[in-house]
């Protein structure tokens, strides 16, 4: 069956209402890949009763590692590519997968190459962070944007108040490809107020500690947070944690983000349900088996040159007592390398790199347990503890 | 028999055993283990966290409550659907966007989808059992407990 033919189906049950250029786009004027683009976000928007497909003003991708063992999205990707198709909006992605560490990573990663030809073919913007919203591609307050990677989604959402769902992997890539998205969920008013109070009674505060619990507690309600003063990087540290025990896309904190001046305003009223988090709650999340620690990691969400060098100054020094990693944003990373604290990471032990420890770690000895003071990696790794910051550096010995 | 009408949000037909969790599924963290990418290529659950870790999905009506986690949800969703190792379909109580894109990518580019039912009410989640035979219509909705 020809895409066309498949397209004029689809067009006599669609309920949304396209623009006449989006029509002729569906009807595969742009292209075979370029109709299914089209027809892919009119499924998802009618899934969720979207009445139209609305601009966006940027893209964040998520797909950035080549895996060997899938192929469907990248045949799909080199569909798109073949057909001569280009972002039509500023479009980041996200981190390298550590191909090179070792050679296993080298087999799983066998498409990484292509699919960055593939990529730097469609226009991408080659940031190779999650971390895309401090520098490559910063939101403003309000802007309509589809981006995929659930802990870019909730800064952007959250911190920034710019508007996208959780968009999957594809989905991200047929909005960059034709720079809309339907408008449904966190892109209405509506959906963005605030549902459950989150009350803290904490006093040393750890903050993905915090956000993993959230999330676990709240799934996919939108929490308000008490006031306390989180820094951005304490932002994106316990968003990545809530968006991977949770399916949390937007949260607020009481004062602090662009969308809770207060608590009357961001409930719209007063809050249905409140919830209590205390430090007994944040204490229970660490590690009691410290002893099995083979490695410890830091950076995910990757980490900022501020963030690097305020650990860096622990370390400076002494010398670690196991393999420790910083992973950091490529472009922060550039700027932490010309300083004399990098220096003296590397002198304690430190290795430095610009990929993503979820995607390069997950081969190693079945011994090797990690530590880290990531609430989202400690969701995904297997073999990996939970630690509060001073938890890890004390397993390195540095503290 | 028993008949529950929910919410489409994929079309298609399917059956097969239930499967039931309570627990929210994260498919990223469940499908991106070496069990599932290298030969053999099963569509079990690996995610250490999950009560239905170690089981094999495929050809199952997975019932459960949201998908949560990663945004590389629908790469999973999708892999499986193209291989042919996807459940026949979902009914979940609340269906987010990742979860319904994952259904969908497999329809749109393959013409292999998900179907997938939204359920809300608490009774169809308190007669199913795992092991039921269920039968699903996307279309128009239709649950029914052989």
């Amino acid at each position: 069956m020809s895409a066309s033919h498949r397209t004029h189906i689809y067009c006599r049950e669609m309920r949304m209402k396209l623009e006449q250029e989006h029509e002729n786009v569906l009807r595969g004027e742009d292209g075979e890949a370029m109709a299914l683009a089209m027809k892919t976000l009119v499924a998802y928007g009618e899934a969720f009763g979207a009445k139209r497909l609305v601009p966006i003003k940027s893209a964040h991708l998520t797909g950035s590692f080549g895996i060997s063992p899938f192929s469907a999205y990248y045949q799909i990707l080199g569909r798109l590519a073949d057909e001569g198709a280009k972002f039509k909006v500023p479009t980041t992605l996200n981190p390298r997968p550590g191909r090179d560490l070792n050679i296993i990573n080298r087999l799983i990663f066998g498409r990484q190459k292509r699919l960055e030809s593939c990529y730097s073919a469609l226009g991408i913007t080659p940031n190779y962070s999650c971390v895309c919203y401090f520098n490559a591609n910063v939101p403003a307050l309000g802007d309509r944007i589809a981006w995929a990677e659930s802990s870019a989604v909730q800064y952007a959402n959250s911190a920034l108040g710019a508007r996208t769902n959780r968009n999957s992997i594809l989905i991200d890539v047929c909005g960059a490809v034709t720079g809309l998205t339907p408008e449904f969920g966190y892109l209405l008013d509506e959906n963005r107020r605030g549902r459950v109070l989150v009350r803290i009674k904490i006093d040393r505060m750890d903050p993905p500690a915090l956000g993993y619990i959230i999330g676990k507690t709240v799934v996919d309600r939108v929490p308000v947070i008490e006031h306390y003063p989180f820094s951005r990087e304490e932002l994106k540290n316990m968003g990545g944690a809530m968006a991977a025990s949770g399916g949390v896309a937007l949260f607020h904190v009481e004062g602090v983000t662009p969308e809770a001046p207060d608590m009357k305003t961001v409930f719209d009223g007063s809050p249905k349900e409140t919830i209590t988090i205390t430090q007994a709650d944040l204490d229970a999340m660490r590690s009691k088996n410290t002893e099995k620690i083979r490695h410890v990691i830091f950076g995910c969400p990757q980490m900022t040159a501020d963030e690097a060098a305020a650990l860096a100054e622990r370390f400076a020094g002494k010398k670690t007592a196991l393999p420790v990693w910083f992973c950091m944003i490529p472009d922060e990373m550039k700027q932490f390398e010309q300083t004399g604290l990098f220096r003296k990471a590397r002198e304690a032990g430190v290795q430095v790199y610009d990929h993503c420890p979820l995607a390069s770690l997950p081969v190693r000895k079945k011994s090797h347990t990690v530590l880290t003071n990531s609430g989202k990696l400690y969701y995904y790794l297997e073999n990996t503890e939970y630690g509060a910051t001073d938890d890890c550096l004390r397993a390195c010995g540095v503290l | 028999m028993a008949e529950y009408f929910g919410k489409r949000i994929v079309g298609g037909r399917g059956e097969g055993p239930a499967i039931v969790t309570r627990m929210p599924v994260n498919f990223t963290a469940a499908f991106t283990k070496i069990q599932n990418i290298f030969p053999g290529r099963r569509a079990e659950i690996r995610d250490r966290h999950h009560d239905l870790f170690g089981k094999n999905i495929q050809g199952s009506v997975l019932v459960f409550p949201t998908c949560i986690g990663s945004t590389h949800s629908g790469l999973v969703l999708l892999e499986i659907s193209y291989r042919k190792v996807a459940p026949a379909a979902m009914i979940v109580r609340a269906a987010d966007s990742l979860l319904a894109s994952g259904a969908i990518l497999g329809q749109v580019w393959y013409g292999r989808g998900i179907p997938l039912i939204e359920y809300h009410n608490d009774d169809f989640y308190d007669s199913v059992r795992p092991g039921d035979f269920i039968q699903i219509d996307g279309d128009s909705g239709k649950i029914s407990i052989l």
